[in-house]
């Protein structure tokens, strides 16, 4: 009995030992998804192509079980190397060869994630902020009294930087792309693909009102008609209600989109200006989750003054 | 009975400015503030100032209704979150009197953030302080 206990222990030990070793290099959940003309990744499909190249189940070595409830196993998938992804295959298209550039259909659906947590990133030296723009900049690194916080839909590149992932839906059939993003209000903001401009007169909303259209394999999506009730991003870019914001989307492969948008404030900033690549990754074999903002949330006490003894001096985050 | 009306028109006016102006995350400035100044802890009236920033400047009106007021100028030092802003009111007499308006915005980041600080019209001066509207 005593040699059978140590034994189920030395190969438990042994078990823990190689679930370690397996995890530190990656292969135990599947590794960090290859960049497009790394391991994995194959020929990008001919343009035009009238079968589509779908990559193969993207479930394959994701293994995620389907998030229930907020804190639970779904939440990662943050792209940062230890997403659920499957190893990269070149860019799915639809049947006239147009990038696809959310799920796959008939194939287990996934999100992106990991993006855009803060536009300056990389050359906050060189936006050209009005002075108010930057003074607020700078406080809100400080007090990130966020309203994503309390719950308001944010849009622009706020809605790809939520740490549970945005969905895109494409309905081509209505001509629609919709953006879901988890956390928040459990809101979504539609782009318009047919070919339609921008209202002559817009009551300013939090996702403002977005037309896209082609460029290539690019999607370029022009929104127009925010509001001030939200931050643009998580480190809180200012704007302001004339802001026009242009979003370049370029899947490179099954794994990775590359994002870069373009902000023209003049409310803001001097003069437009342009973001480095910002990478979006793909976790396969997710979908979102019920996510109820509203339940235990604090942040709502401590904007409106309960706390205004709150020691500003240091780094506050509701 | 006139009077009656005339409070009613006046809460419309207000309520239809303080909607047309519910932005909370744009410029500091924009926005609906509330709050009294006065020449004494005793001596209170009440203060409703609305400010917008149109890209280049900030205008606005004070206590909207009746008697409003436009802002002549107003201006925001970010450097240390000075604000300053100045308008002319007519008196009792039909004559116009110039408020000139000091403070310190403090808890820029939040959308309840206040501006505090000294007025002086002529030789009169007081204390203001005014919260903007979430």
């Amino acid at each position: 009995m005593r040699r059978s206990k140590l034994t189920i222990l030395l190969a438990s030990g042994g078990a823990t030992l190689l679930f370690l070793a397996l995890t530190m290099t990656g292969i135990g959940q599947g590794g960090a998804a290859p960049a497009a003309g790394q391991r994995g990744a194959q020929a990008p499909a001919a343009q035009g192509t009238p079968a589509p190249a779908l990559p193969a189940a993207a479930g394959a070595a994701g293994g995620n079980a389907a998030g229930g409830n907020r804190g639970g196993g779904n939440r990662g998938g943050n792209g940062r190397g230890r997403g659920n992804a499957a190893p990269a295959q070149p860019t799915p298209r639809w049947p006239d060869g147009k990038p696809m550039m959310g799920s796959i259909p008939g194939q287990p659906t996934g999100r992106w994630s990991g993006c855009c947590t803060t536009l300056p990133q990389g050359m906050l030296d060189k936006i050209p902020f009005q002075p108010w723009a930057k003074a607020v900049y700078d406080q809100r690194q400080i007090d990130q009294f966020e309203p994503h916080t309390r719950c308001h839909a944010s849009g622009a590149a706020r809605q790809f930087s939520t740490p549970y992932g945005t969905e895109l839906l494409e309905m081509r059939d209505l001509q629609r792309i919709y953006i879901m993003d988890e956390g928040g209000p459990h809101s979504y903001r539609i782009i318009y693909m047919d070919g339609r401009q921008h209202p002559a007169k817009l009551i300013p909303t939090n996702y403002g009102h977005s037309v896209g259209h082609w460029e290539g394999d690019t999607l370029v999506v022009d929104t127009v008609g925010y509001n001030e009730k939200f931050w643009i991003d998580t480190r809180g870019t200012p704007h302001t209600n004339q802001l026009h914001f242009v979003e370049r989307f370029t899947r490179t492969d099954s794994n990775t989109m590359q994002y870069v948008a373009t902000i023209d404030d003049p409310g803001a900033y001097t003069a437009p200006w342009t973001t480095q690549v910002m990478t979006m990754r793909w976790t396969a074999n997710s979908d979102l989750f019920e996510y109820i903002c509203q339940d235990n949330n604090h942040g709502p006490e401590l904007m409106i003054g309960s706390q205004e003894s709150e020691d500003r001096t240091r780094q506050f985050v509701p | 009975m006139k009077l009656k009306v005339l409070i009613g028109f006046s809460l419309l006016v207000i309520l239809a400015l303080s909607t047309a102006a519910t932005a909370q995350e744009g410029h500091p400035m924009t926005g609906t503030w509330y709050g009294d100044f006065g020449s004494s802890p005793t001596n209170r009236n009440d203060l409703t100032v609305i400010m917008n920033w149109d890209g280049k400047a900030v205008n606005g009106i004070i206590n909207p209704g009746p008697d409003v007021v436009k802002i002549k100028s107003a201006t925001l030092d970010s450097t240390k979150w000075a604000v300053h802003f100045e308008a002319d009111a007519k008196n009792k007499a039909g004559g116009m009197d110039h408020f000139v308006f000091d403070g310190t915005m403090k808890n820029v980041v939040a959308g309840n953030r206040t501006i505090s600080g000294t007025w002086t019209c002529g030789t009169t001066k007081g204390d203001f302080k005014i919260q903007r509207d979430l």
